[in-house]
């Protein structure tokens, strides 16, 4: 080589050397920025999504009836996932793998169009895992996990499910659970942050929804563990790295008895099957019962109807109605407890009543006291009795008798009879009550005064003489005048009381409705002498050992003010109900003369429309019971949607019951 | 049967003449390599430990063939090379050619032949084909290279590999000859001012391109997965499941490491397998995990080092075409090194293109170390032998 060219050759080498330099020094650089710099935010994503914190759910605690019957127990169970990243492959959905996946778990509702539809709308949480399809089969769960490695991101987890062992036996008071919605994380957040607690929900949660699962939701749900794990870029757990056990739920042990439980709910079943048949009572379908021990205020059984879905009102707890002839013991304790009368005063029944709106009773003409007048429920009777002893003793002695307000049964969603139109027309009920319609009467009225102005103000544009105008306003003035006087008059009636809605009331009907635990616990109250107990179903709680952490003990309420003497006699008249001539004579023909039942039949007409079709009238079949007389053990109250009849309907659901408890049904 | 005395004493003196040899070679580029060697299986037995084959002894096989080659190539002087660049030329485009016919796909690119258990790149031997053709073609024009028109042809020269390669596809490759030229062409001496305003030029005008497919969807012949291998460049949150995802995790496994690293076998980003093919295209992410910015930077200077002394040897080479040779060879190592770390730290387009010495790859290892042995050998012929 030429010496020149040696020189060039040297300057070349050396600038393509420092070139290299700037390079390497480019690279390193960048090395030291994303190390030594940003390493901690680096460092940081790498723990985020190397360690999953996993959820161990604990096991849900059992229910069961008084008896032992286990209703409602976890079982183990296994559901497939999915982590929504590993679905996806360059932005759109991995057919290959998901169809793979749906071959494997050979559900014909599982399609690969399904799959995609699941993990669309669970595309907001990318490192949760998607549920697929919950309570696989053994054999599913093998073929998926035979084929674990070449399913990236698809695992089997082992969760308990709710197993319901009596199907729909009790359904309505144990409720259901389901995953926790938005605006219940948020209530639970709310009220966790003000007892200044950390709320134990979280996203994803199974939450008690209505009846005892609700209720009893924090002691049944036990505590969640946690599993801390490493996963890989597969999101597949590669080791544990510390591991929470979760500890299982507290039972339930019920008041409900298991045997009196079902002749309830296939009493309820039959009667409506045989309601259904006959014409005047063939919308029936909906109702409810209620047991109680008197001297406890133990529910020993509750059913509601209908039961196709459990999501359905409890409406023993939540159905509210009229009750007609039921509420008629009330009417007789206000009346003797005021000394407006004597259980052997005779009133003459001449087959209406005698003040307006005179209405009718269906006991025949003659005379009645305490007694042949509640067995032969007399209409006249009691509308006098309602009159001597005024509105607001009945109020007094009912609210006394536990009729208003709810009566703090421990399930979720009782009806609290709160509203102007629920509960007893107690004083201030009725002022609400008043208020209200006055003011949906002045409404009224002020649309109809402003629609005759109007109309005037139209007419006198068009009208075209002077002498046309004069006519016409005059007319209108008139008009508008009549109007304005009307709704000062409707305005007044509203706003008052009127001896008729005491009349009404008297007799069980007019403004009030009870849910049939409230009337059950107003017979209780006659029954054992005047006091109210806090019904509840949970009688005690056990931990998941076994042992009884808890025992619930009776609560009373309140105590009514009423005479042993005056309770005595009303008990007697009800007595007479089940006697011969009584509304419900026959029905307990059966029990032994030791065993004898008091009760009241009732009908009511609610103002719903479904009530009169045509020329027919339905009625709502009312029953309220307590037994044995002489020493009351349980009282009884049971409503049947259009039953027509008191003792043809709810009656024969109380027979059944009472035949139950009293072991009166064996062969 | 005895050996006649003349026979012998032949032998001897061919026994002088190699240990001669092997005393004028670089020593301290054959350690660097071998450092570089030795690191690298270290990390590969940690990078491919979930892989049930063991990838350390097959690699090792390759070294040793390799070793073989630098050694028993060191007799032969380089400047019989020089006589066949038409043949070396052929049988690179032969190669190239016959891999789109024949080859087997990997990873989305037609570029290997399967042979027995191997399977064999022939874009990594073509490259070291294409330096000696080329560096024959540049040094016959060596007073040749100062104007627009003379440089026509040697940017021609290059064009049928690259496109070649591109339709496998293997961009990466492809743009490993496009530097391997433009190493050549600047110590071949040509005109300085026509390199870099062709290939600054090509290169700004590539990333306008490039920013107004991303911006303002101008026409572009690539398919989107193929694209967003160099727009993650722009933006790292594209394609988050593709090449964005692959970028952020080497980037997370490189933060992660830190001064020190986390340890081999002990990176969470590498046994957690979050990133792809980490053995090979990503092994640069694993080594900085586990060996942190102690490691990394080790290795990088090693690079530097290796490149240094081949840069050495190209300047003290006999002839212009020992020097251009030996240029090739540390433009091929240079822009594999720029292209992969870059690649895994976010500087360069995502491209399946292995460390030197590092990545696991046969063809690759095996390329590279005759490239040493290439370098070794005009190092030692760097003075005509007197003996």
């Amino acid at each position: 080589m030429q010496t020149k060219e040696k020189k060039n050759l040297e300057e070349l080498t050396r600038i393509y050397t420092v070139l290299m330099f700037v390079v390497i020094g480019i690279l390193i650089t960048r090395l030291a920025w994303l190390q030594l710099v940003d390493t901690e935010v680096y460092a940081s994503r790498a723990d985020a999504q190397r360690n999953r914190l996993m959820t161990i759910t604990a096991t849900r605690g059992d229910i069961m009836t008084s008896d032992g019957t286990v209703l409602v127990t976890d079982r183990p169970s296994y559901q497939l996932t999915v982590e929504y990243l590993s679905m996806r492959e360059n932005g759109e959905y991995n057919e290959e793998l998901i169809s793979r996946l749906v071959a494997l778990v050979q559900d014909p509702e599982l399609t690969v169009e399904k799959v995609k539809e699941i993990c669309d709308a669970n595309s907001g949480y990318l490192y949760k895992p998607v549920v697929l399809k919950k309570n696989l089969d053994i054999a599913t769960v093998s073929r998926i996990e035979a084929s674990r490695d070449t399913l990236p991101g698809v695992s089997v987890e082992a969760v308990p499910e709710r197993t319901y062992l009596h199907g729909t036996l009790a359904s309505h008071v144990l409720g259901y659970i389901g995953e926790i919605s938005q605006s219940e994380l948020e209530t639970a957040t709310l009220k966790a942050e003000e007892a200044g607690e950390e709320s134990i929900y979280k996203m994803g949660d199974y939450i008690g929804k209505v009846g005892l699962e609700n209720y009893y939701d924090e002691i049944l749900r036990g505590t969640d563990g946690y599993r801390q794990v490493e996963v890989n870029a597969g999101g597949r757990p590669v080791s544990d790295v510390k591991i929470i056990e979760p500890e299982a739920g507290n039972s339930l042990v019920l008041t409900i008895d298991a045997d009196l439980q079902r002749a309830l709910e296939s009493a309820l079943d039959s009667t409506i099957a045989s309601l259904q048949s006959q014409s005047r009572s063939d919308k029936a379908g909906a109702g409810a019962g209620v047991l109680l021990n008197v001297k406890t205020g133990e529910v020993l059984a509750m059913a509601s109807r209908p039961e196709d879905n459990v999501g359905q009102q409890n409406r023993a707890i939540q159905g509210r109605y009229i009750p007609g002839s039921t509420f008629k013991p009330v009417t007789a304790i206000a009346a003797l407890e005021s000394g407006v009368t004597t259980d052997t005063e005779m009133i003459y029944n001449p087959g209406r009543y005698w003040i307006a709106p005179f209405i009718k009773t269906t006991a025949p003409v003659g005379y009645y006291n305490l007694y042949n007048g509640m067995a032969k429920s007399d209409n006249v009777y009691f509308q006098e009795m309602g009159r001597r002893a005024g509105i607001d003793n009945i109020a007094k002695y009912g609210e006394m008798l536990g009729l208003e307000g709810p009566t703090g049964i421990d399930l979720a969603y009782e009806s609290t009879g709160e509203r102007a139109t629920q509960g007893l027309p107690t004083v201030e009920k009725r002022q609400m009550y008043q208020d209200m319609a006055a003011e949906t009467s002045d409404v009224l009225w002020d649309r109809k005064i402003a629609a005759l102005e109007e109309e005037k103000a139209a007419a006198l544009a068009a009208a075209s003489t002077e002498e046309e105008k004069k006519k016409t306003e005059r007319k209108y003035n008139s008009q508008i005048a009549v109007a304005k006087s009307e709704k000062l008059i409707n305005h007044k009636w509203n706003s008052e009381w009127h001896a008729a809605d005491t009349f009404n009331v008297a007799i069980g009907q007019g403004r009030q409705n009870y849910t049939p635990l409230q009337l059950a616990v107003y017979v209780s109250a006659i029954a054992n002498g005047g006091t109210v107990y806090q019904p509840y179903v949970v009688k005690e709680i056990r931990n998941n050992a076994g042992e009884v952490i808890e025992t619930a003990e009776p609560v009373v309420r309140q105590t009514a003010d009423i005479s042993e003497d005056t309770l005595n006699k009303v008990r007697a008249a009800m007595c007479k109900v089940t006697d011969t001539g009584g509304g419900a004579y026959g029905l307990f023909a059966n029990f032994p003369a030791d065993i004898q039942v008091a009760a009241k039949t009732g009908t009511a007409q609610p103002g719903g429309k479904g009530y009169r079709v045509g020329n027919k009238e339905y009625y709502d079949g009312l029953f309220i019971c307590f037994a044995p007389a002489d020493d009351p053990e349980i009282a009884f109250a049971c409503v049947m949607e259009y039953g027509y009849s008191g003792s043809g309907s709810a009656g024969r659901v109380a027979k059944a019951v009472l035949e139950e408890y009293f072991g009166l049904n064996q062969p | 049967m005895q050996k006649t005395q003349k026979e012998r004493s032949c032998g001897t003196a061919l026994m002088q003449n190699f240990y001669r040899l092997l005393k004028k070679m670089d020593f301290s580029m054959l350690l660097t390599v071998t450092v570089i060697i030795v690191l690298g299986l270290f990390v590969l037995d940690s990078a491919a430990a979930s892989k049930e084959s063991n990838y350390v002894m097959k690699q090792l096989l390759f070294v040793g063939i390799g070793t073989v080659a630098v050694f028993a190539l060191l007799k032969f002087d380089y400047s019989v090379l020089k006589n066949y660049p038409k043949e070396f030329y052929i049988a690179s485009m032969v190669l190239l050619v016959a891999v789109l016919i024949i080859g087997v796909e990997r990873g989305g690119a037609k570029g290997w032949f399967a042979i027995g258990g191997f399977t064999l790149q022939p874009a990594e031997f073509c490259k070291i084909l294409m330096i000696l053709s080329y560096a024959q073609f540049l040094s016959a024009r060596r007073e040749n290279l100062q104007t627009f028109q003379e440089l026509i042809p040697c940017i021609l020269f290059m064009v049928p590999p690259v496109l070649l390669l591109m339709m496998q596809p293997d961009l990466g490759s492809s743009l490993v000859f496009i530097f391997i030229m433009v190493g050549m062409l600047l110590i071949a001496g040509a005109n300085r001012k026509i390199l870099l305003g062709l290939f600054g030029g090509s290169t700004l005008a590539l990333i306008i391109y490039l920013i107004g497919v991303w911006k303002f969807n101008w026409w572009c012949p690539l398919k989107t997965y193929q694209l967003n291998r160099f727009l993650v460049l722009f933006d790292p949150s594209l394609d988050p499941r593709g090449a964005g995802y692959n970028v952020a995790q080497s980037k997370i496994a490189i933060g992660n490491g830190g001064l020190w690293g986390e340890g081999l076998h002990m990176g969470s980003q590498s046994s957690g397998a979050f990133m792809p093919e980490q053995w090979t295209d990503f092994i640069f992410a694993v080594l900085s995990e586990e060996l942190g910015f102690i490691g990394a930077c080790a290795l990088l200077l090693l690079y530097a080092f290796l490149l240094f002394r081949g840069l050495r040897v190209a300047m003290l080479s006999k002839d212009l075409y020992g020097a251009l040779v030996a240029a090739g060879i540390v433009s091929m190592y240079l822009f594999h090194i720029l292209e992969n770390a870059g690649m895994t730290m976010g500087l360069m387009p995502v491209t399946g293109i292995p460390l030197p010495f590092v990545s696991y790859g046969g063809s690759s290892m095996l390329t590279n170390l005759v490239g040493i042995a290439l370098l070794q050998n005009i190092y030692v012929h760097r003075q005509r032998l007197i003996f």
